[in-house]
């Protein structure tokens, strides 16, 4: 290895000059006494300062005197003094008739071979346009939630009154059948104002489905189970989480073979009965599972004519590219909707 | 008894009305501001209250706070921004929105000790 020659002095100075003056950042090149030896250009058009003025001028008296601020000039003596480096310090430059400018700055001890000759460059970035973009930024990302806020909630009044409306609706009309119709109508809503509840808790990111299944479950179970000893309702669910887009067509799928199963499985049952929803995935594949002890339902070629709950569970199903199979459990009946692994 | 719904949307306050009736109570009074609210309490004091919290205008929690001052009564939160009545006013009781009949039924029973 090479020993590096020392140069003589002036080329050291010299040479911390052109590099200093080159420089297209604002700097400065600073004595011990805190007199400009260099400036670079960009820092006089950054600053509006004649250069011819500044050269051996004290940094205080530069200007109008606006660099002469108390602190800024007690970080510079200890920079000189080797006590401190000034990293990042920030200020404000006043100047009159001119608009305030954020400053950063940092100043650091040139370190060369001849220690009598204190030489200190000072840096300065003027972030003020920056600063202003970023609390820009800032205002109108906070701006953003609040209307989200004010969104979800929206959204969940909307589909509340919806849901009040057909609660209300169902009390009143004479029909058993119609009854029917409205409270089917109301769980359909109200499976979707869950998932809303469940997305303003997670932030819109991913609903997890355990949660999400289980107070849908509570909810359909008090408005259409009114005995719990005849019918209960149970959840099995994963850890999985997943998209919005996702969810709700699941809940929605819940919902309709919930609703049929106490709708048809358990007529003629007056104890004992159970429905169990329950979820399962493993990597991409994932099987959603509604099963019941009731009398069963018809299988294979005996399949009626479908109802509206089974049209949307199909539409729904064929949205997650799942398939739908019913099975004959015995007793009872059990629906799978699997999507395998793509 | 007799129940003041503090509520802005005039479909959920009768859904509300319709839960109340079930649960025993016979008289009501519905305010959709804060300051109604407060009005109303004044004009005749309530066996429950129960409070959204946004209003238009105004703040159900503050109209709790101010109305219950006076003298302690039941409260039920139903509101779709649980965060600030679990804040403010933690422990109280609280139905989310969206909410079903039961729910409120429960908290009432759960809560306030009433029967249906």
């Amino acid at each position: 290895m090479n020993e590096p020659v020392p140069l003589p002095n002036e080329t050291v100075n010299g040479l911390a000059m052109a590099l200093v003056e080159s420089s297209k950042a604002p700097l400065l090149l600073l004595d011990d006494d805190m007199a400009v030896i260099g400036a670079s250009t960009s820092f006089c058009n950054t600053f509006n300062l004649d250069p011819a003025t500044i050269a051996n001028r004290k940094l205080g008296d530069v200007g109008a005197g606006e660099w002469g601020v108390p602190q800024l000039n007690s970080l510079l003596l200890a920079t000189i003094a080797g006590a401190a480096e000034i990293d990042a310090y920030e200020m404000d430059l006043v100047r009159e008739g001119k608009a305030t400018c954020r400053l950063v700055l940092s100043a650091h001890k040139l370190d060369y071979f001849d220690t009598e000759k204190v030489r200190v460059v000072l840096a300065a970035t003027d972030v003020t346009s920056m600063r202003k973009a970023q609390k820009q930024k800032d205002n109108l990302i906070r701006d953003k939630q609040i209307l989200l806020q004010e969104l979800q909630h929206r959204v969940a009044n909307s589909l509340q009154i919806i849901a009040s409306v057909l609660m209300q609706s169902a009390k009143r009309v004479q029909s058993e059948e119609t009854r029917v119709h409205l409270h089917d109508a109301h769980s359909r809503v109200m499976s979707i104002a869950m998932l809303q509840k469940q997305l303003s808790v997670t932030q819109l990111q991913s609903v997890e489905l355990r949660p999400y299944f289980a107070d849908l479950c509570r909810t359909i179970s008090a408005s259409m189970i009114d005995d719990p000893q005849r019918l209960t309702l149970e959840t099995i669910v994963d850890e999985t989480s997943t998209n919005s887009d996702v969810s709700v067509s699941m809940g929605l799928i819940v919902t309709e073979l919930v609703i049929n199963a106490i709708k048809h499985a358990f007529t003629d049952q007056s104890v004992g009965g159970k429905i169990t929803v329950s979820f399962a995935a493993a990597e991409e594949a994932w099987l959603l599972c509604v099963a019941d002890n009731g009398s069963g339902m018809p299988v294979g070629e005996d399949v009626g004519k479908p109802g509206l709950g089974t049209g949307i569970v199909e539409a729904l199903a064929k949205q997650l590219e799942a398939s739908v199979s019913v099975q004959d459990a015995d007793p009872g009946t059990r629906v799978e909707i699997r999507h395998d692994q793509s | 008894m007799h129940a003041l719904i503090i509520e802005d949307e005039s479909l959920i306050a009768m859904a509300i009305e319709d839960v109340l009736r079930g649960c025993g109570f016979t008289s009501f009074d519905f305010a959709v501001s804060a300051e109604e609210a407060v009005k109303a309490a004044e004009r005749k004091c309530p066996d429950l209250i129960t409070a959204d919290v946004e209003l238009r205008p105004g703040c159900g929690i503050t109209a709790v706070q101010s109305i219950c001052s006076k003298q302690p009564i039941p409260v039920l939160f139903i509101t779709g921004s649980p965060g600030e009545v679990m804040v403010r006013m933690p422990g109280h009781p609280l139905v989310e929105k969206p909410f079903s009949t039961d729910h409120i039924m429960e908290a009432i029973e759960a809560h306030l000790g009433h029967q249906k």
